[in-house]
């Protein structure tokens, strides 16, 4: 954690913003707050932020899965849980999702307590005044989610329900070889391999072996990073993304588990040029799990780049 | 906030994240590719005797065995093929046609982009993964193929220590779908200068040039410096010119 191996944190019984990354290279983490004195309680925390963006409502949750290259902000509230799970001395930042190989995480999650213990947070001193937002009462699911919600960020999302995309494109993260590919073609740093239409709006359809057309079940889990401008998901492996998901939001990076595809909405407004999308475990991507592709004014029609 | 979107309001203070994601790449680019590396960027790691990790790694990964040359020449891995060299290995199976037909078509281009370095500072090694078809005779035939000048050796042997030799060069994998593929390891191209104990290795089957900008940047040395001169240039790609 931050260079240092579990370290401590003295806090007071206040509310903390904590911006949290997956610096990867390749491990996900499902993130849980443990009382190691007291291993049954289940702790909330609120979910302000991800990726680069405020989220437009503070999601309450007991636990989070966070990929490779994924960011989240989570106020954690040392006064409620000093006053609501009986002012215990300290509390644990831990990570309960089992991941044994390279290839990804399992779905196993640890009892509490059995996990890998990051980060222990010291409750220090008394009550203390604290002026700052309480994001419990509006959060989702206490408070339900819409679509123009701008409780927390002080703008709502854009609306995308009237964008048409110009062009479906799809794209396979895989591996052949021994090495990876997008489509089944290696990195090409010589060759861009395609071209958005400037000022137009896009839909990708990305997804790893199983998930579409191919029959491979290699299990391989990839967190796929695109450059120049965030894009909104749409869907899911076919289940529409609705307010409420952490993942209704701006994006820029996202997990895919091997057999998943993704839906989601792309623009190219400011830059015109060559911008790449790869995936963000760094193994994979020094070994080039990568494409390229150039933002020109006219647009070309690869549906399969 | 009416009619305020975030894009806007970046616009108002001058996009500056967007900005910067820009100029950290050029930078990335740039310094890939930008000037020359007279001075190799890692000294030498002296040979002093057996416990030197230069040695470790000798004894773990680049083991001394015997092979035979596609001349029918005995050579030892390590201290005549490897030791105080710059090389690229790779595996080939004269009976996967395909796949060695691909990766000996890429080491024939890195032959001419290399130029005259291949022999003197570089060198090139095709080893079979099937040394019980691929004898000297049958190598020596496919090395014409490819107009394979010296120092580009192809090599055989005892399949038992080809075999090994595989594995501990990192030619195998864990996993029991690649194990079951019998083209796995002509995948793979292996690139290392010795003395430094640098080594890496990349896809063997992608563009040429690819494997050759791969290997620059390993060997360091400056991309014009190499005879004839490169074609490419990634940085000035990832820049923006028109495709």
């Amino acid at each position: 954690m931050n260079g240092k191996i579990q370290p401590f944190f003295e806090v007071q019984k206040r509310r903390y913003r904590f911006r949290i990354l997956d610096f990867g290279p390749s491990r996900f983490y499902q993130l849980y707050l443990t009382n190691p004195d007291n291993l049954a309680q289940s702790i909330p925390y609120w979910i302000i932020a991800n990726d680069g963006n405020l989220l437009p409502r503070p999601i309450e949750t007991t636990n989070h899965r966070i990929g490779v290259a994924e960011r989240f902000d989570a106020i954690i509230d040392f006064g409620k849980i000093a006053a609501r799970f009986g002012n215990p001395s300290r509390i644990r930042l831990e990570n309960r999702l089992v991941q044994d190989d390279g290839k990804g995480p399992s779905e196993t999650i640890t009892p509490p307590g059995q996990g890998n213990q990051l980060l222990e947070f010291r409750l220090v001193g008394g009550a203390v005044v604290d002026t700052s937002f309480d994001p419990e009462p509006v959060s989702f699911p206490r408070v339900r989610a819409s679509a123009n919600d701008a409780v927390f960020a002080p703008i709502a999302l854009p609306d995308i329900s009237k964008l048409t995309p110009r062009i479906t494109r799809t794209f396979r993260f895989d591996r052949s070889g021994g090495g990876w590919t997008v489509n089944g073609q290696f990195m090409d740093c010589t060759k861009f391999r395609f071209r958005p239409q400037v000022n137009s709006v896009e839909r990708w359809i990305i997804g790893t072996d199983g998930g579409l057309k191919t029959a491979g079940t290699s299990g391989w889990t990839h967190p796929i990073h695109i450059h120049l401008e965030e894009h909104r998901i749409l869907k899911r492996n076919g289940v529409a993304i609705n307010p409420g998901n952490v993942e209704f939001s701006r994006k820029d990076v996202f997990k895919l588990k091997s057999g998943d595809t993704v839906e989601l909405l792309m623009r190219f407004r400011d830059f015109r040029g060559g911008y790449p999308m790869h995936c963000h475990n760094t193994i994979h991507e020094d070994h080039q799990m990568m494409l390229l592709w150039n933002v020109q004014d006219v647009g070309d029609n690869i549906t399969e780049p | 906030m009416e009619g305020l979107t975030r894009r806007k309001a970046l616009a108002a203070i001058g996009g500056l994240p967007l900005v910067a994601g820009v100029g950290a790449l050029a930078a990335r680019g740039g310094g890939l590719l930008g000037g020359g590396h007279a001075e190799p960027r890692f000294q030498p790691v002296p040979a002093s005797g057996p416990q030197s990790a230069r040695a470790a790694l000798q004894r773990k990964h680049l083991l001394n065995l015997p092979l035979v040359t596609q001349d029918d020449e005995m050579v030892r891995f390590y201290d005549d093929l490897v030791k105080d060299k710059k090389v690229v290995i790779t595996f080939i199976d004269t009976r996967i046609p395909a796949e060695s037909r691909k990766v000996s078509q890429n080491l024939a281009e890195l032959q001419k982009f290399f130029g005259s370095r291949i022999g003197k500072d570089i060198h090139l090694y095709t080893i079979t993964q099937n040394p019980r078809h691929d004898t000297p005779e049958v190598l020596k035939a496919w090395a014409a193929q490819y107009n394979a000048g010296p120092g580009w050796t192809f090599l055989t042997g005892n399949p038992t220590n080809v075999d090994k030799l595989r594995q501990a060069l990192g030619f195998g994998s864990e996993f029991a779908e690649d194990q079951a593929d019998p083209a796995f390891s002509i995948g793979v191209m292996r690139y290392g200068t010795e003395p430094e104990m640098r080594w890496g290795h990349c896809q063997s089957l992608a563009s040429p040039r690819v494997l050759a900008h791969s290997m620059l940047l390993d060997f360091g040395t400056d991309p014009a410096a190499v005879d004839p001169p490169p074609i490419w240039n990634c940085s000035k790609l990832v820049q923006g010119i028109p495709a």
